[in-house]
């Protein structure tokens, strides 16, 4: 009987966080910031599925305490967001793999609309905004980039993996 | 029954975050653990400040003369400072009587600024707020006033050591308290969310406001120094069925770019100014300019 190890790598899980969060702080205005997404739950959400060994509940945490302290958000917010979403995917909810690609974008564009909603929720309780329909932009923007950006982290991981052998 | 390892791990998770929110949320800017994490966060506004700190760099090798770079940033200073001034003393002379004029006068000659950069940006919809490199070793303290050359940008609204957070007043949860330049009608000015608009709410339809009118700030609430211009009247909608007007105003300082700030230390006794920072027409003085005012 043989036993399948997880691949060591995690460079390119850790190299593709910085960058979203790095692209999350960038000054952006108009229409570009209306349709971008969270970059950094996406890439979450792409690790939880594939690298559940290195994307467990302990490291979306800490990136969402990373998120929050660097993009003025409150303490906590994307915390409970990233580790909210990355436990439906560990828990078994989401057999992602063996699914077609409409299922696949299910899941992801819910969590997005999660992450949407939760974000106009507290924005509500907490600093009394009024909801402006302009953010459900950002749902679109991740439906379109999605298939990119998973595109780019495969690629990232064959990388790391033929490097590995 | 036992429970998943997973599920505890998620249930304290998910117990810790709620924990660090109301924390956030009950202790505002004063939250300590939130001042240390940002500040943390330092180095890495840095890292993306480098760009534009690389532009301004090769943008002064080529000019290839060290003094040129110096007097253009003295000659870009003093142009701000005037255009602050001017507009604050035109202000006041159009909003207040005599007696306030003279009082406005005796408290702005004390004010203190200090010169701040911009670190970061955070221009959302539902959250306005900017990031400067100037904190609590610098004296910044929470609500004070941020200006630029052109009007108000905002208060102070966290604190870390090295740089603070400042809120901007078209940030939907700010008002700031305005007179109308020409009349000196008082109101709140709400911010929106957006950058360019902000409006006027509670103002009864019979009110002397028109397009064009400059809204400077009142001085109450002691929040925001008095006279300085805050925005200029856009529209005003009157609708004979609505007991109020529909007034919007867009905002004059430059909330969506600029790379320096000024922050103000109003002479209220409440606040220790940094020992960098120097009052406003000792500033102008030093450029032989005072004699202009």
């Amino acid at each position: 009987m043989s036993t399948i190890y997880p691949p060591h790598y995690s460079w390119p899980i850790y190299a593709s966080l910085s960058v979203a969060l790095f692209i999350a702080l960038m000054p952006i205005a108009g229409w570009v910031h209306d349709f971008m997404p969270n970059l950094v739950l996406m890439a979450i959400v792409y690790w939880a599925i594939y690298r559940p060994d290195v994307m467990g509940l302990g490291t979306a945490w800490v990136v969402g305490i990373i998120h929050d302290s660097l993009t003025i958000s409150m303490i906590g917010q994307h915390a409970l967001i990233y580790v909210t979403v990355v436990f439906v995917i560990n828990s078994g909810s989401v057999k992602t793999k063996n699914y077609a690609f409409l299922e696949y974008m299910t899941w992801l564009t819910l969590f997005i609309v999660f992450d949407v909603v939760m974000s106009v929720f507290f924005n509500r309780i907490f600093q009394q905004t009024e909801f402006e329909w302009q953010v459900l932009f950002s749902i679109l923007g991740g439906i379109i980039i999605w298939p990119w950006l998973y595109v780019l982290l495969n690629y990232f991981e064959n990388i790391a993996a033929e490097k590995q052998q | 029954m036992r429970i998943k390892p997973i599920v505890s791990q998620f249930v304290f998770l998910l117990t810790l975050s709620l924990g660090l929110i109301s924390l956030d949320y009950y202790f505002q800017g004063k939250n300590t653990l939130k001042q240390y994490l940002t500040t943390l966060a330092r180095p890495v506004y840095q890292i993306i400040d480098y760009p534009q700190q690389a532009t301004q760099w090769l943008s002064a090798w080529f000019t290839d003369r060290q003094e040129l770079t110096q007097t253009a940033q003295d000659l870009r200073l003093e142009n701000a400072l005037l255009k602050i001034k001017l507009q604050q003393l035109e202000a006041s002379l159009y909003a207040e009587n005599k007696r306030q004029a003279q009082t406005l006068a005796a408290k702005k000659f004390t004010q203190k600024i200090l010169s701040a950069n911009i670190l970061n940006v955070k221009l959302e919809r539902h959250s306005q707020k900017i990031v400067v490199d100037k904190g609590q070793k610098d004296s910044v303290y929470l609500g004070q006033p941020v200006i630029d050359q052109f009007g108000v940008i905002g208060q102070v609204t966290e604190l870390s050591v090295t740089h603070s957070i400042v809120t901007l007043i078209t940030d939907a949860s700010q008002s700031t308290p305005i007179l109308v330049k020409r009349n000196a009608l008082r109101a709140l000015l709400y911010g929106t969310g957006q950058l360019d608009k902000m409006e006027i709410k509670f103002l009864g339809a019979q009110a002397d406001i028109k397009e064009g009118d400059l809204l400077i700030s009142s001085g109450i609430g002691d929040r925001y120094p008095t006279g300085y211009p805050v925005a200029t009247v856009t529209s005003v909608n009157r609708d004979i069925n609505e007991s109020f007007l529909d007034i919007v105003a867009e905002p004059l300082a430059q909330l969506s770019h600029g790379e320096q700030v000024l922050m103000i230390w109003p002479n209220n006794n409440q606040q220790n100014p940094s020992p960098h920072a120097v009052p406003i027409e000792e500033a102008l003085s030093l450029n032989d300019i005072k004699g202009i005012f």
